[in-house]
């Protein structure tokens, strides 16, 4: 069985990594071997909290998906983007840093994607406006909705997997990522302004055409808007407070989606077809998967591997912390960081367990792991910035500006990612380690 | 009843390199049609209609909300035209062209209409050499017969 689970593995992974299958249908077929095989029986896969599917991260998935497909039906979002040109007077380089803005906001709260690809085709027409090319403004926008997407619980796949595993909630995100995301984007945005600031100058005549386009345009039901903007800000205050009343994230943003949902006139079928399906089933593929490899032991193997390449103590984890974030940012920009994250999850969590000896349950035990699963988050999210394929929203970006006519080569991308990524990544091992390991803030 | 009792045998062709602004001729004139594109021997390659000249002209990114934010609106279609003129039948044209063969039955052909919203289709020999196209209106012509011999007053001048 050890060698049978370990083979699933791994193939599935060379596959989701060589794009050749679609990485849904890889995950689910994987799945059903794991399953045909009795590596893992359907009560472990669908039931066991452990070994199967995570319906937390599954449910937390589709209600955000849900709300995001009524909200961006409102047009906010364009309102925002051209309100923001505006009020940067058409300036090229204030355009640039107000869009990363909203779009790292935007990536917070929302899927990365959706954020992405509602902001691109506003950047293309103003670019088209300005007679600059939108290449760099389309680029810094998924760099920006990585970073952004990494300051929450639910801004990113791979934070709503850590924080079910790990036990983490909603503020222990704001507490601890909030600030380092913010630190390290405006230090990134301080590194774009010496690159772009000069670089990018327009004629005034050109600006003009930006301060006459008309925002308010942009807004297509007003009432629905005003529904979405009340249920999301209520949403985000019960993530805010679900550690306090005892409530999973997953429960909230049920709550929120299928409120909004009620009071919307939107028709159910068009809403959940807009779900992304594909994306749900390869989850719940990966987590059968990955059951299936920590119930036959190979995750213990590694996890042992890992104990003895960084020595973690009771007490300090300072080298594991440090070799997770670059790995995990290192893999994150090869490998799709949801299987990576879905990975390390269990990985952790048995390191924990024989560091430990059971799972980290006192404070100070908590004191200990919890830097290293920030570590993991930071690497896992900001290492998507790393090539073009590191992240979904990197790919949607490219797609959309190949299809405007303006290629994005693999070459090009790396020019603005690559750096981004080590600026980002250091930056947060500077803030994990003066943090946690000097000025013992926890 | 096949393909070939009613399709057309005079289509308008042009070569890869053929520019945007005679495309819009060829489509223009004398009816809204296709333009083949066709290689030297006329075998087809691909197929241009007025909605691909449109596609062109206007970015893939462009909605109608969208456009509605912008004023200068005449403005920026003829910077977006300006730049589709530089651009021939090759990088215009749709590849993947669906063909009927002379042989084929009319019921066929009027399924292919109905299921994918076209109005005409290219006819080719077993060479995909272009012999003909056939549209909707001469399946309907051939089956109904030929409006042309009732009187009625479907044309008027609105601007009298």
């Amino acid at each position: 069985m050890y060698w049978f689970a370990t083979g699933i593995f791994i193939v599935a992974y060379a596959l989701i990594i060589s794009e050749k299958i679609h990485k849904t249908k890889v995950a689910l077929f994987g799945a059903a071997v794991t399953l045909i095989g009795k590596i893992l029986d359907q009560q472990e896969a669908f039931h066991d909290i452990d070994l199967g599917v995570d319906w937390n991260v599954i449910f937390l998935l589709i209600s955000m998906m849900v709300m995001i497909n009524i909200m961006t039906k409102t047009g906010v979002f364009q309102y925002v983007a051209i309100k923001c040109a505006k009020i940067a007077k058409g300036e090229p380089f204030r355009i640039m840093a107000l869009f990363a803005v909203i779009t790292a906001l935007g990536s917070a709260f929302l899927d990365n994607v959706t954020t992405v690809l509602l902001l691109a085709p506003v950047t293309l027409l103003i670019a088209e406006q300005l007679e600059i090319n939108p290449i760099p403004y389309l680029i810094t926008e998924a760099l920006a909705s990585n970073i952004g997407g990494t300051a929450t619980l639910i801004g990113d796949p791979p934070n709503i997997m850590i924080a079910s595993k790990a036990g983490l909630n909603f503020m222990d995100f704001i507490v601890h990522l909030t600030p380092a995301i913010i630190i390290i984007f405006l230090f990134w945005m301080l590194a774009w302004k010496i690159v772009f600031g000069k670089r990018l100058t327009v004629r005034d005549e050109l600006k003009r055409r930006i301060m006459t386009m008309n925002e308010r345009e942009q807004i297509r039901d007003p009432a629905l808007l005003k529904k979405s903007l009340l249920i999301l800000g209520l949403t985000i205050l019960g993530f805010m407070l679900h550690g306090f009343f005892h409530y999973e994230p997953a429960t909230v943003a049920l709550m929120g989606a299928m409120t909004l949902f009620m009071l919307s006139d939107e028709e159910p079928a068009e809403i959940l077809a807009e779900v992304e399906w594909p994306t749900i089933f390869f989850f719940i593929g990966l987590f059968i998967i990955i059951g299936g490899i920590v119930k036959v032991g190979l995750v213990e193997d590694l996890s042992r591997a890992m104990i003895a390449v960084t020595h973690p103590q009771p007490d300090d984890m300072t080298v594991l912390a440090m070799v997770m974030l670059w790995f995990s940012a290192i893999c994150s920009a090869i490998v799709d960081n949801i299987p990576f994250v879905a990975t390390m999850n269990p990985i952790l969590i048995d390191l924990s367990n024989q560091v430990f000896g059971s799972a980290a349950t006192t404070a100070a035990q908590a004191r200990t792991i919890d830097p290293v699963w920030w570590a993991l988050s930071l690497g896992a999210c900001l290492g998507g910035n790393g090539s073009p394929i590191g992240a979904s929203a990197n790919v949607i970006v490219i797609g959309l500006s190949e299809k405007a006519g303006h290629n994005i080569s693999f070459g090009q991308f790396l020019k603005y990612g690559l750096p981004t990524m080590f600026l980002t990544i250091v930056l947060s091992m500077l803030y994990i380690y003066l943090r946690y390991y000097v000025l013992q803030w926890f | 009843m096949d393909v070939s009792t009613c399709m057309r045998k005079t289509v308008v062709l042009a070569e890869p390199d053929c520019d945007f602004v005679c495309l819009l001729h060829k489509i223009a004139a004398p009816t809204p049609r296709l333009a083949y594109i066709v290689n030297k021997d006329r075998t087809l390659i691909g197929v241009v209609s007025a909605r691909d000249l449109l596609k062109e002209v206007m970015p893939s990114y462009m909605n109608a909300h969208l456009a509605r934010s912008i004023s200068d609106g005449a403005d920026y279609l003829k910077r977006q035209a300006e730049k589709a003129r530089h651009r021939c039948a090759r990088d215009i044209m749709v590849k993947k062209v669906i063909s009927l063969h002379p042989h084929h039955q009319l019921l066929q052909a009027d399924a292919i209409f109905a299921e994918r919203g076209f109005n005409t289709l290219p006819v080719v020999d077993v060479d995909n050499k272009i012999i003909g196209e056939i549209t909707r209106v001469d399946i309907l012509v051939h089956l109904i017969g030929d409006p042309f011999t009732y009187n009625y007053d479907g044309v008027m001048d609105l601007s009298q």
